[in-house]
């Protein structure tokens, strides 16, 4: 979508990452916080993580891969695992990141 | 040591015609067509514009799919063959926690052709358009595969896979046993029950979930059996269309859905009171072994599944009260059909009802033997026997009463289920009162 990425705000990437995974898990948006954990709170399982990723080409503009999600995590050594938990505003991040060029 | 019989306590139907077992009684007792025009494609230009297509509306995914999300993995026919499981196992009362989960197992007729679901056909035929232009002759792959993976979500690709239908009714129902996929085209529902009863024959599972589904009412399903020649094209009639046995029949009719029996152990069944609505006496399949599309002239493939599946469930041709016909309504099918009948049930064939429920909900492929077990069992517990609708001018090669356009009111003790399909495949089923 040309043009898209110049509107992107932190708060804009948070409320599209957040409309993605209430869209993707199937879940009510009332449940979706910034913290709510993806696996333990949302029921994500691993092929949702493959599903999310590729709902942000819309919200981004550009594609995006779960493994490229995996570099940026171990590239943040202070963030676990994205399997073991990743919340709503962790999924939020990494699309800011790809948004700033940053992942 | 006496073999354990294999009886069937539930029923699950998404038929054109009906949703539920409850409505399906109903459509095949008042001969109700599932037929119309094509509502899921544009089929503009389309020798074939009918079918017969499930009303997805009425479908209840939501009541049947737990998490819900697991919908967006499941293809058309996965979302008939879960809710027709899920309807089953409620009609058996099958107590999730009254059974060990590993002796549950699923048998599934699936596969139809391949995943061609809609969305998958246009992300590959968007993907052909967008690399186009880079070469002039041939397909150029690299750019193919560029265009195909930058517009196609991966989840996308776990949905044509034959075997995740399976995979799905076995997630919905706590099934860990074992899980087989039957892709025998035409036969596959038919062959999937039959495979059901061996597997509790065999001792490896106590419950089975057998049965079959499918879902072809798509640009390449449609036109697939179109260009081979074997659909009807009696577009300005579309209820009209379907006319297995007569004269005037021209192919058969597209149909869509899934039927999904719950069998058991007899000695499991009755140990937990279950309601019995009939056996699965006998099974037969064979191979024409002879050509991919023609059957063997002589119907000699198709009477040997018949006579091995009277043969295993006891039985000789003179206790068959009601057949019902694989009857595509394709010229082929019918006649050789009609001469195995003959064969079989001897100087009674002529007595014996046959009749063809593709006449009302179309041709099911892999979900078409399964359905017209379940027409067997609805027989054998309702009294009547289903029609042949669109019955108006007898074919001389095609002798037997095929219950013109009216059901007709009969006790039904044995009945026969027959399925045959391209490649030579020949499949019965000998279903019993109990």
């Amino acid at each position: 979508m040309p043009g898209y990425k110049t509107v992107l705000t932190p708060a804009s990437i948070l409320a599209g990452s957040r409309e993605i995974v209430t869209r993707v898990l199937f879940v009510p948006v009332g449940d979706v916080h910034p913290e709510s954990e993806l696996i333990a709170d949302l029921g994500a399982e691993s092929i949702d993580f493959v599903d999310l990723v590729f709902q942000l080409e819309d919200l981004l503009g550009e594609k995006v891969t779960v493994a490229r999600w995996d570099r940026w995590l171990r590239s943040e050594s202070a963030r676990l695992d994205r399997a073991a938990a990743v919340t709503v505003k962790g999924f939020a991040e990494f699309a800011r990141a790809v948004a700033d060029g940053r992942a | 040591m006496v073999r354990e019989r294999v009886v069937v306590t539930g029923i699950g139907v998404v038929a054109p015609n009906g949703l539920g077992a409850e409505a399906f009684v109903e459509g095949l007792r008042e001969g109700r067509s599932g037929v119309g025009p094509i509502q899921a494609f544009d089929c503009a230009g389309f020798a074939t514009r009918i079918a017969a297509e499930v009303d997805t509306d009425a479908l209840e995914l939501e009541r049947y799919v737990k998490p819900l999300k697991m919908v967006k993995l499941m293809s058309r026919a996965a979302r008939f063959a879960v809710v027709a499981a899920g309807m089953a196992r409620r009609n058996s009362k099958l107590d999730f926690d009254a059974v060990d989960p590993g002796r549950v197992a699923v048998s599934l007729g699936a596969g139809g052709m391949g995943p061609s679901d809609n969305d998958m056909l246009e992300n590959e035929a968007m993907a052909l358009l967008d690399s186009h232009e880079s070469r002039a002759a041939g397909l150029d792959v690299p750019a193919f595969a560029k265009a195909f993976a930058a517009r196609t979500n991966p989840i996308l690709l776990l949905r044509g896979l034959p075997n995740i239908a399976a995979s799905h009714v076995a997630i919905q129902q706590r099934a860990r046993g074992p899980n087989n996929t039957v892709t025998t085209a035409c036969t596959a529902g038919t062959q999937a029950i039959g495979e059901g009863v061996r597997k509790i024959r065999c001792g490896d599972a106590d419950v089975v979930l057998a049965g079959g589904t499918d879902a072809m009412v798509n640009p390449v399903g449609v036109l697939g059996f179109s260009m081979l020649g074997t659909l009807s094209e009696r577009n300005d009639c579309p209820e009209q269309a379907a006319r297995p046995f007569d004269r005037t029949r021209d192919g058969f009719v597209i149909g869509e859905g899934a039927a999904i029996l719950v069998l058991e152990r007899e000695s499991f069944a009755q140990a937990r009171g279950a309601d019995i609505l009939g056996e699965i006496a006998g099974y037969g399949a064979t191979c024409d072994a002879y050509r991919i599309t023609d059957e063997r002239p002589d119907a000699s493939g198709a009477v040997a599944a018949i006579r091995a599946a009277l043969r295993d469930a006891d039985a000789v041709g003179a206790d068959v009260d009601y057949v019902n016909a694989h009857g595509t309504g394709t010229r082929m099918n019918d006649e050789v059909e009609a001469r195995a009948l003959t064969q079989v049930l001897g100087p009674s064939a002529g007595a014996v009802p046959v009749s063809s429920t593709k006449s009302m909900i179309g041709h099911l492929l892999a979900a078409a033997g399964a359905a017209e077990a379940v027409a067997c069992l609805i027989a054998i517990n309702n009294g009547f026997v289903p029609p042949t609708i669109n019955y108006r001018e007898p074919d001389p090669d095609c002798a037997v009463d095929p219950v013109p356009n009216r059901s007709r009111e009969l006790d039904v003790t044995l009945a026969l289920s027959n399925s045959f399909g391209f490649g030579g495949q020949n499949a019965c089923l000998a279903i019993r009162r109990y």
